[in-house]
């Protein structure tokens, strides 16, 4: 597909998911009421205008943000590893926020009796989840500098996250009820944990991290060709990997402390875009990459919503259901597709 | 020294620089000319990717001295390097879904800008070394659908694309049938004459290296580094030295290597 299409098609299509997401929802408000809301009109029922702007705006714009900037992570990752099943949960990153927020929700909640539950979308866990996602970065870093194998490292990443997985189950053993709920509640994803008065903050934190992910774009093209490629042609490949890893760190972990630890988008999406674009040159591909990145959030965030007033379900339920089989998809075609010979 | 001389080593060592340095040569002594095509030659485990690699400032130079024009090698940038030297290697990557285009476009990136823009100039250069390799008809194709050979010569003319004035290529003949060998030996051979670059290759495919490169150097842990003409190392009886044994016998007269009878 030309990009001269593709950029404009996956706007409208932005466009049309964020408007059903703002229409779709637990309670049934008109796409007519909708529109009157958005142009600033009154409508029949107050609490109408009041989930649409409070709720359901910033729940379609985190989830827009959050997809870009997942997806964004994997493409990079994969890259930076030359390995195309790299995804942002490879490195330990979403583990590692995972066992900030653990820390905060069973030890606090533990020890401050039924206080978990309150502080599930509080400072506290945000900031648990970014330290804890720093603190696992700051170590692969350091073994960056140490290890050159990009495959060596990805084990590495691999084996951090098996450790802050153990940690987080001697913790969830010895928590209390309530605190083991909440976490897991937080571990579910959730695109609805910001409000309107926080998606300035959130906003500026991913708008960062994918302007990185712009400026990295020519040294990515040249680490298709391999290290030593790359190296020959000028890029100072130590400085750009460390670049690429705290750039992915950032916005990994930005998402994972507000939404929780949100599976396959990073690992699926880089491949949809590649597929769809037929190429994997960065400059048309990471733009892409962020759009569909978007595009498939605001997918998941829709499907969530069961139709006939089921209620709503947890997005880690749902995301695996589009994931997995682009992954199962790739892998049986490998042969065929070209990015990977 | 020679005015056409581009690299020259001298006392160099080379090995890896990890924390108790054993070179795995010292005292090696060489010299890279212009508009010559130049064979390494030597066993298995002899070294010869650890040279290439320290002559394109991969890894450090461990004693000695590299000189690239009128500077010490080790003097260059990153950015610097890649203008003087491209290289051609074997290493795996995941570039199969780029263009011919779009890789011999990435030999400008030592010259273009933030985002690697390519002016009018860069695109004249990616046009004429894909017809100077005869790639150009492949232009629009995929690397992963290209032929082994059609695969070398893209990376030769994104080595081209710098505009370096040495290519430095390791093994670049491995993979390719005997057809595609002998091409590729020719087009080498021309590029270094027509385009007065200083090429050096390593190869195992010694009887074309003995007929169609300007000179060799053999590289052998007992002898060290022998450099020189093809024709006077064959003289000398070097080469023969170099991988002759109880069972394998040099015929000088047609450049062969025979089965002692």
């Amino acid at each position: 597909m030309r990009t001269r299409y593709f950029i404009p098609a996956s706007i409208a299509l932005i466009v049309v998911l964020v408007v059903a997401n703002l229409a779709w929802g637990s309670v049934a408000i008109p796409l007519r009421a909708v529109a009157d809301i958005c142009m600033g009109n009154p409508v029949e029922k107050e609490s109408w205008t009041f989930i649409v702007l409070q709720s359901r705006l910033p729940q379609a714009l985190t989830a827009l943000l959050s997809g870009a900037a997942l997806a964004t992570s994997g493409l990079m990752l994969q890259t930076a590893f030359n390995n195309p099943l790299a995804g942002p949960s490879i490195l330990g990153v979403n583990s590692g926020a995972g066992l900030g927020v653990a820390l905060v929700m069973l030890l606090l909640g533990g020890s401050i009796g039924g206080a978990g539950f309150f502080l599930s979308g509080s400072l506290a866990v945000l900031a648990g989840a970014m330290v804890g996602a720093l603190v696992v970065l700051g170590i692969i870093i350091a073994f960056a500098s140490v290890v050159k194998s990009n495959l060596m490292l990805l084990i590495i990443g691999i084996m951090v996250g098996y450790i802050t997985s153990s940690a987080i189950s001697l913790l969830n053993f010895f928590a209390t009820a309530e605190g083991v709920f909440s976490y897991t509640v937080w571990g579910l994803g959730d695109f609805s944990g910001i409000s309107v008065e926080q998606l300035p903050l959130f906003g500026t934190a991913i708008g960062i991290g994918l302007l990185g992910a712009i400026l990295l774009i020519k040294p990515l093209n040249a680490l298709l060709l391999g290290e030593r490629y790359a190296c020959n042609l000028g890029v100072n490949v130590r400085a750009i990997r460390v670049a690429l890893l705290l750039c992915t760190g950032w916005l990994t972990a930005v998402v994972t402390a507000y939404c929780g630890p949100i599976s396959f988008i990073g690992l699926a999406v880089p491949h949809i875009a590649r597929l769809l674009l037929g190429s994997s040159h960065h400059t048309r591909v990471l733009p892409a990459t962020m759009l569909i990145g978007g595009i498939v959030a605001l997918l998941c965030n829709l499907l969530c919503v069961l139709p006939g007033g089921l209620g709503i379900i947890p997005l880690n339920a749902v995301t695996p259901l589009f994931g997995a089989p682009v992954i199962i998809y790739v892998i049986v075609n490998q042969r065929k597709i070209q990015y990977f010979n | 020294m020679n005015s056409d001389a581009v690299i020259v080593g001298r006392s160099v060592a080379i090995g890896y620089s990890d924390k108790h340095p054993s070179p795995l040569y010292t005292d090696m002594n060489f010299t890279l000319y212009r508009g010559e095509f130049t064979a390494l030659l030597g066993v298995n485990g002899a070294g010869k990717s650890t040279l290439l690699r320290t002559l394109a400032g991969m890894q450090p130079c461990l004693g000695g001295e590299i000189r690239l024009h009128d500077r010490t090698l080790s003097t260059y940038g990153n950015r610097d390097i890649a203008r003087h030297i491209g290289t051609v290697l074997t290493e795996r990557n995941v570039a199969g879904g780029l263009l011919v285009e779009e890789l011999v476009a990435m030999g400008r990136y030592p010259y273009t800008g933030f985002f690697g823009r390519l002016s009018s100039d860069d695109r004249a250069v990616i046009d004429r070394v894909m017809r100077l390799v005869g790639i150009a008809h492949k232009r629009g194709t995929y690397l992963s659908q290209l032929s082994d050979g059609e695969r070398q010569k893209a990376f030769i003319a994104k080595a081209l694309a710098q505009e370096s004035d040495v290519i430095l290529l390791d093994e670049p003949t491995a993979f390719l049938d005997l057809p595609s060998r002998i091409e590729m030996f020719v087009l080498l051979g021309e590029i270094a004459a027509h385009e007065g670059k200083a090429i050096l290759l390593t190869t195992h495919d010694i009887e074309q290296a003995l007929t169609l490169c300007d000179r060799l150097w053999l590289l052998s842990a007992e002898r060290g580094l022998q450099c020189g003409t093809t024709d006077e190392l064959i003289a000398r009886g070097d080469v023969e030295t170099m991988f002759c044994n109880d069972h394998i016998t040099f015929d000088t007269t047609h450049r062969r290597f025979l089965p002692r009878k």
